[in-house]
């Protein structure tokens, strides 16, 4: 019975964790990208992790400049979905991935569709 | 100092034990922050990384499989036999024994266990209890690589821009039983070699051997 209760006790604290971390994690997602639909690349390049962000340096133009054209629209979140070091925010008809960084998340995907069968088409990735 | 000489073999490998632990921390820790810097991603500290689910897969899998190791063991010894080897009874003792020659019941003796004379469900229950207790471990140790498993592999299916999974998907997944199946194949192995090379091969002074002259064919008895 102590077990059991042990077990329950646990469940109900990582499950708490987790949707702490989800809100964290949709709220890092949801900062990108409001700033780059507002026209603040700066902004939303600072949230992404450094290899998103160098992804989008095409034909040397900054990540700043690119990011604002890609059409990246805020809406409601499902409030995330945590996994270790990585979490998935479903952002109004579009999805975002991110990974932990330091005390906070960063984003590693943004724009993403999905593919049967195959990983999320993403507009913005590592 | 009594003490440490009557239980040195359990506390040698107790000590192995946390020294391998304490060993698989750091140095799984440092694989891993060497795949950050790759990244360019920000350092894993070390109680980030022994709370972690891909370092309780790597030690539950471990465990599984030894603890199921020594549970078939235990219970396949009881009726199937190898002539010569040190692991095994002599062929025609196949089987679960009399009361007499296990001392249960009427035949305990004045230092048997309590329970070895209580017969009934305590009696049953107390012949089997080391099988019990291996297989409950086993059991519970794969039921935790079941869970850190799909944890861990949900980490990664989301850094490869896939969906997490379920975990009765995990249970039929490649990851679930590669893990399993690599580390069982090497445990089956290791009995089959215990149990044939004692046969042929001798450590002298080892409980684990025969003595040194003793003839091939006998079976059961150890040095």
């Amino acid at each position: 019975m102590r077990a059991v209760l042990a077990s329950v006790l646990v469940a109900a604290a990582l499950t708490g964790c987790a949707q702490r971390q989800g809100g964290q994690a949709a709220a890092a997602a949801t900062a990108v990208l409001v700033a780059a639909q507002r026209g603040d690349g700066a902004g939303a390049c600072a949230g992404l992790v450094p290899s998103a962000a160098e992804s989008l340096e095409t034909q040397g133009r900054p990540c700043a400049e690119e990011i604002v054209k890609l059409g990246l629209r805020s809406g409601p979140t499902d409030g995330g979905e945590v996994w270790g070091d990585a979490a998935r925010v479903r952002v109004g008809a579009d999805t975002v991935f991110l990974f932990r960084w330091g005390d906070g998340w960063k984003v590693a995907a943004a724009g993403c569709r999905p593919r049967a069968g195959r990983p999320y088409e993403c507009r913005v990735r590592t | 100092m009594r003490f440490l000489r009557d239980n040195a073999l359990t506390l040698l490998f107790l000590l192995l034990t946390v020294l391998a632990l304490a060993g698989q921390a750091f140095s799984g820790l440092a694989d891993q922050n060497e795949e950050q810097a790759a990244r360019g991603a920000p350092q894993t500290t070390l109680p980030d990384y022994v709370t972690s689910s891909s370092f309780a897969v790597d030690v539950a899998e471990n465990w599984q499989s030894e603890y199921l190791q020594f549970f078939l063991f235990i219970l396949v010894t009881v009726w199937l036999v190898q002539r010569g080897s040190t692991q095994s009874k002599p062929p025609g003792k196949e089987g679960a024994e009399s009361d007499e020659e296990q001392n249960v019941g009427e035949h305990a003796g004045p230092d048997s266990p309590p329970w070895a004379r209580a017969g009934g469900l305590r009696g049953a229950l107390y012949s089997r209890s080391l099988g019990l207790v291996m297989g409950v471990v086993f059991l519970w140790s794969w039921l935790a690589q079941s869970v850190a498993g799909w944890a861990a592999d949900n980490d990664r299916r989301l850094g490869d821009l896939q969906d997490p999974q379920s975990w009765g998907d995990y249970l039929l997944s490649p990851d679930f039983w590669n893990r399993s199946l690599q580390n069982w194949q090497s445990e089956f192995l290791a009995v089959a070699s215990i149990v044939a090379l004692s046969i042929y091969l001798r450590q002298r002074g080892s409980p684990e051997s025969k003595p040194v002259g003793s003839p091939h064919d006998a079976t059961g008895v150890e040095g």
